[in-house]
């Protein structure tokens, strides 16, 4: 074993040591580390013929033990808002005169959502309710008429003749459970469910509730979302028993008994629609939901009251107005240069430069890939088109790098020009691109062409493009991040890991196409 | 044979990149004496005190103050070459033919003056040596044998030769083509010819991703021609190999009508050569000599 082998083990165990000691003797948590997962969720409502003046209003997502909203953000057409913590959760009503007769006013709520279980007791006695709260939720409605020959017949066939709240809820709870589930569109009543014997959600739930409050056991509809990935329009509704105290979810459409999966957002409670406008207009409403990564609530604090980790070194930099999101890709170029050397020497691709793919990932953060790649690509090119009249009039090396380093700056500018004209903000960000990096790659690009011909360039841009992707692919992974934030020494981990690639002997996986005619004739 | 006894024995014989790197180039070939390969008049002084025979040089142009001086220096030459000290690849390079006083191409494109002038301070300001400052050989224009020129008659055709602590590994001839415009670069679509080390007669040619015996442009017979000055290329091969502290070589020789004449040597070798004589150089070099321990002293 050689020395750069013994060195690299002696690094890994070194990190090791001290990130268990990290967890033993310094008290780190993953949960406060790690990453939570999130959802992106956007109501959008639009209306028409509002020409004489819209009313809309919903439901915004509240915080509870379960759900946290990180923040949430309005489209309103100059339409004035008013927003009103209500009983039954919070209001938001669009109200007035819009300067056209038809669009949109839409809101985006950044949540995160927790599964919650309840532990029931096996036994509750039925109490007598008598605060006004919770009368409200005992009484009969016009569609939950629990005095209905048909309830009242199916609650005498059901209910077990014991004051048990617990043993009641679970044999209705099984019985409207049973039921085949539909796709009614608007209302079904508690009864029609009866008849039926299927509905949809809200149909199941106002049965449930029905049967409940004619055992004396106040329940409550509960409206929200559940968050599947992609648009939808369907929104969602459950039922909500209070047992000992407490309001406990129960999805008879979906059957959860005392729990709530991750991806339920609950918005209001009571028996009220989800959206409600001023008649004559014309309305309709789509949720668009995107799973996203959020970082951790806990994790700032976390890492201060804990030693040794980098988010300490950060602390010194934001004194000096540098965002943490930009020190965080800053300490993710290592381990993108890592990642550069596996492809270049053990996969044997061939990149334009050692660290450009890197920095490439590294500027795309802001812009995002798409944007970052068509950048790159664009300016290398039209930069190394000015090679040729350079190479041809024999203009010398530091020179002609000097006037090609002012067509990428140009390059730059014109985007950001053209991003202001077509209105797309993102691809400003190009200017923050390394500048000396795309020089150099043009310059090279352009030997390549020369040297070896248009096809291995393409050939080799191809390969950079590809890495690209990858780098970003990794270094923008959250865990990762949070990971060298909390345990920089997992730098000395990137060092074993040069160290033993550097010393690596073997045949790179392009090799063993390139010497194919060698495996036959060996 | 199966694949994975097939598979052993490629990692067993073949020279991976890496491997030749770290074992070969790394272990060696002293960094320091990297220049006696990486400048040609380095080489070719090194060469001379060894007796070895290399192109005749006319002048070394160090400076702009020379420039006057090698216009007539090239003047008074029927042929020649400019070639910049510290170039790769080929690159930088100019034949220069001598009519009555006026410079030629061997196109027939006239050399003026100033595209001369030009050239050389093209090669001064480190245009073809990565932007460092360089100087310019003007030498002798080797005419390659007649054995080539039947061949093929643009360019100059080489023979290199892989060389290990004095012993001769490998060896293979790069003959020009029309795809390479007359340069004897296999990247830019010379041929590639596997050569029998033991009698020195040329075998097939890698051309295209295809074994030939024919030159693909004449289609003249290249396999069983047998080279001139076999014994001579090895003789110099061995002696080179065996003086220097580079001790992992490859070594480019142009057989002209007269006697084999060095060129070049390179300190990284390139590994296509493999490809061409269907050999492996690790085994080669295995079964040639230990390894190297780095610590080679001129």
């Amino acid at each position: 074993m050689s020395i750069p082998h013994i060195v690299a083990i002696l690094l890994t165990t070194f990190t090791s040591v001290i990130i268990v000691l990290k967890f033993l003797v310094w008290d780190y948590r993953f949960e406060f580390l790690l990453p939570e997962k999130g959802y992106n969720l956007t109501v959008n409502m639009h209306f028409w013929e509002g020409e004489e003046g819209v009313r809309i209003s919903t439901w915004l997502p509240s915080n509870d033990v379960r759900q946290h909203v990180d923040n949430i953000s309005f489209e309103n057409m100059g339409i004035p808002i008013h927003i009103e913590p209500t009983e039954y959760g919070t209001r938001i009503v669009w109200e007035g005169v819009p300067p056209s007769a038809s669009g949109k006013v839409s809101y985006t709520a950044v949540l995160r959502l927790k599964a919650i279980r309840y532990a029931l007791p096996d036994s509750v006695p039925i109490k007598q309710y008598t605060t006004p709260t919770l009368k409200e939720y005992l009484n009969e409605t016009p569609t939950i008429q629990f005095n209905h020959p048909v309830i009242v017949a199916i609650y005498d066939s059901l209910h077990p003749k014991v004051n048990n709240a617990i043993a009641h809820l679970k044999r209705f709870y099984e019985y409207v459970s049973g039921f085949e589930n539909r796709p009614f569109k608007g209302t079904t009543d508690a009864v029609t469910a009866a008849l039926l014997e299927e509905a949809s959600c809200n149909g199941k739930s106002r049965l449930l509730v029905a049967l409940l409050r004619r055992s004396g056991i106040p329940s409550r509809l509960v409206g929200g979302i559940v968050l599947t990935s992609g648009r939808k329009r369907t929104a969602h509704q459950w039922v909500e028993v209070f047992i000992d105290g407490v309001w406990v979810p129960v999805d008879p459409t979906n059957n959860h008994f005392a729990y709530l999966p991750e991806n339920y957002l609950k918005l209001y409670v009571g028996d009220q629609p989800l959206f409600s406008f001023k008649k004559g207009i014309g309305f309709r409403y789509e949720f668009e939901i995107q799973h996203i990564t959020l970082p951790n609530r806990f994790f700032a604090k976390h890492l201060t009251e804990h030693p040794f980790n980098a988010y300490k070194a950060w602390k010194a930099f934001q004194e000096n107005g540098i965002p943490l999101s930009l020190l965080t890709i800053v300490l993710m170029l290592p381990v993108g240069a890592v990642v550069i050397s596996i492809f270049r020497n053990v996969v044997g691709m061939q990149t334009f430069g050692t660290f450009l793919p890197a920095l490439i990932a590294a500027a795309s953060v802001t812009t995002g890939l798409t944007y970052g790649l068509i950048g790159f690509l664009t300016v290398i090119t039209l930069v190394s088109i000015l090679y040729y009249p350079l190479d041809k009039w024999h203009i010398t090396h530091n020179p002609r790098m000097s006037i090609m380093m002012v067509a990428v700056v140009s390059a730059l500018l014109t985007s950001g020009w053209l991003a202001q004209q077509f209105d797309i903000k993102d691809i400003t960000y190009l200017a923050l691109f390394p500048v000396a990096v795309l020089t150099i790659t043009a310059e090279r690009m352009a030997q390549t062409i020369m040297e070896d011909g248009l096809k291995k360039a393409l050939w080799v841009t191809v390969q950079t493009a590809f890495v690209i992707v990858v780098v970003y692919e990794i270094m923008t992974i959250k865990s990762l991040q949070s990971f060298f934030l909390a345990f920089p020494e997992l730098y000395l981990v990137l060092v074993a890991i040069g160290l033993v690639l550097g010393r690596w002997t073997g045949i790179r996986l392009f090799e063993y196409w390139r010497f194919r005619h060698l495996l036959k004739n060996l | 044979m199966n694949w994975i006894a097939k598979l052993k024995r490629l990692h067993r014989e073949l020279l991976s990149i890496n491997r030749r790197n770290i074992e070969y180039v790394y272990a060696c070939n002293p960094r320091q004496y990297y220049p006696l390969a990486d400048d040609k008049v380095l080489t070719k002084q090194w060469l001379e005190q060894l007796n070895i025979p290399v192109a005749e040089t006319y002048m070394i142009v160090e400076s702009f103050a020379d420039i006057r001086r090698a216009i007539r220096t090239l003047k008074q030459q029927e042929k020649a070459v400019i070639k910049p000290s510290r170039g790769r690849g080929g690159g930088g390079i100019m034949l220069v033919v001598n009519k009555e006083g006026n410079l030629f191409s061997p196109s027939g494109k006239p050399l003026t003056d100033q595209l001369i002038r030009q050239h050389l301070a093209d090669i001064i300001f480190g245009n073809y040596s990565f932007g460092l400052s360089d100087r310019a050989i003007i030498e002798e224009f080797i005419i390659p044998h007649e054995v080539f020129r039947n061949i093929y008659p643009e360019g100059v055709p080489d023979v290199r030769v892989i060389v290990y602590y004095g012993i001769p590994v490998l060896s293979m001839v790069r003959i020009p083509t029309d795809r390479s415009g007359g340069k004897a670069n296999l990247h830019q679509g010379a041929m590639g010819v596997a050569i029998d080390m033991s009698t020195g007669t040329m075998l097939k040619g890698l051309w295209n991703g295809e074994y030939v015996s024919k030159h693909p442009d004449t289609e003249k017979q290249i396999e069983g021609v047998k080279l001139p000055f076999w014994n001579e290329v090895l003789e110099i091969s061995k002696k080179i190999g065996t003086h220097s502290p580079l001790k992992y070589l490859g070594i480019d020789i142009v057989l002209s009508e007269r006697k084999p004449v060095v060129m070049e040597i390179n300190v990284r070798p390139g590994l296509e050569i493999q490809n061409i004589n269907r050999k492996g150089l690790r085994g080669l070099l295995r079964r040639s000599k230990p390894k190297c321990d780095g610590k080679n002293r001129l």
